[in-house]
């Protein structure tokens, strides 16, 4: 057993402590090689699952995972300037940046991601328009130090992909549609975010865009 | 292409986002992996939190999974057992959760053993009779109750490097038997 192959049968039966464990789930995610020995080694493990005898959990918990992970997102009417359009544009441009800041478009949708026992909210908005998707902390401490949150849009039935790090102030990415279905997701990573594109930390808030 | 295998097409449903068939695999598979957090955790609240963030990562990582590589339930076992250990590894040393999760495990290998009802559990039983009795419970014991190399070491009364040791071989000898 090499040490590569050591490191994946002791993640795959359990032994190792937290630091070890991390850098075998980063290699999971980012070597196929590395989480294919793990698969191996866990198919070897798995038939001893048969003695975990069930428990009932509480009654109610589907409905907190429900809750958790498609909240109701709170759809907010388009708001057009009538009047804007028969004007000059480039002229009309320059005024709303210099004078009107507060003019900026409202949001088509809005959405709150939220974890259960967890701090942190992210206030996510999409505006249509523009074709962006902003985000922004809404509440809840900074990532700590070495550490950041990655924001992520999973549309459905397809994999995460990453929209960069959220710090202080407001993050925007260019998003062209926001369907039904598509999911929003906040993970805590090592500064900078998941150097793989798929997400290695703990998923710590997220919201379902929800029909509308 | 999954024929016998339910949890796997539900699986399969759910990473095209179909909210039934999430149910459905609730329904399945929650009291099972509920057992799973618990027995590792060994607090309901704890378990309660390890199996939502579970079910969370199904949902998320419905499209990851590779019905050529493990069956359904061993997939949701594999996230909920891998994620409830991490839990565990995240805990302050020698808390008072650990106390009660270590006073609710069966270290009896001889009463898990009876509850070991498949067939495939059964050849890996009697892989399990080719290792020595010590280093077969503490292979086990990990695998089941999420024990750290510190935990066997000190439960076994040997060092930690002997225990990992042990564990390597012991690995090494009950894949040979698997895989003979």
């Amino acid at each position: 057993m090499d040490d590569r192959d050591g490191l994946a049968a002791e993640y795959a039966l359990g032994t190792l402590p937290l630091p070890d464990r991390l850098q075998a789930e980063r290699l999971i995610a980012s070597d196929p090689d590395f989480a294919s020995l793990v698969a191996r080694w866990q198919a070897h493990l798995a038939p001893l699952d048969a003695e975990y005898a069930p428990v009932d959990p509480p009654p109610d918990l589907l409905q907190r995972i429900e809750t958790r992970l498609f909240p109701v997102a709170t759809p907010v009417r388009r708001w057009r300037l009538p009047l804007f359009g028969a004007l000059t544009a480039g002229l009309l441009a320059v005024a709303i940046v210099a004078f009107m800041p507060a003019t900026r478009p409202q949001a088509t949708l809005t959405a709150t991601l939220t974890g259960e026992n967890q701090p942190l909210t992210i206030a996510a908005a999409f505006y249509e328009d523009q074709g962006e998707l902003s985000f922004v902390r809404a509440s809840g401490p900074a990532a700590a130090e070495g550490q950041d949150y990655e924001l992520w849009i999973i549309p459905a039935g397809q994999a995460a992909i990453s929209l960069g790090v959220l710090r202080e102030g407001e993050v925007r990415v260019p998003v062209a549609d926001l369907p039904p279905g598509t999911t929003l997701a906040v993970t805590l990573e090592t500064t900078g975010g998941s150097p793989t594109g798929v997400a290695q930390g703990p998923l710590l808030v997220a919201a379902v865009i929800g029909d509308s | 292409m999954n024929e016998g295998d339910p949890i796997a097409d539900l699986i399969f449903r759910v990473a095209d986002a179909d909210r039934a068939a999430f149910r459905a695999l609730y329904s399945a598979a929650s009291a099972k992996l509920f057992g799973v957090a618990f027995r590792i955790l060994g607090s309901r609240s704890e378990a309660e939190d390890a199996v939502q963030e579970a079910f969370t990562r199904i949902w998320l990582n419905a499209r990851r999974f590779d019905a050529a590589k493990a069956r359904g339930m061993t997939w949701a076992i594999a996230i909920t057992r891998n994620h409830a250990i991490d839990r565990l590894r995240a805990r302050p040393a020698a808390s008072e959760g650990d106390e009660a999760a270590l006073a609710i495990r069966d270290p009896s290998p001889g009463a898990e053993a009876q509850l070991i009802a498949k067939e495939e559990a059964g050849r890996i039983s009697d892989c399990f009779g080719t290792l020595e009795p010590a280093r077969a419970d503490a292979i086990r014991g990990a695998y089941l109750d999420g024990s750290s190399y510190e935990e066997l070491a000190a439960r076994h009364a040997v060092p930690l490097n002997t225990m990992r040791s042990w564990l390597r071989r012991g690995l090494m000898r009950l894949r040979e038997c698997l895989e003979a």
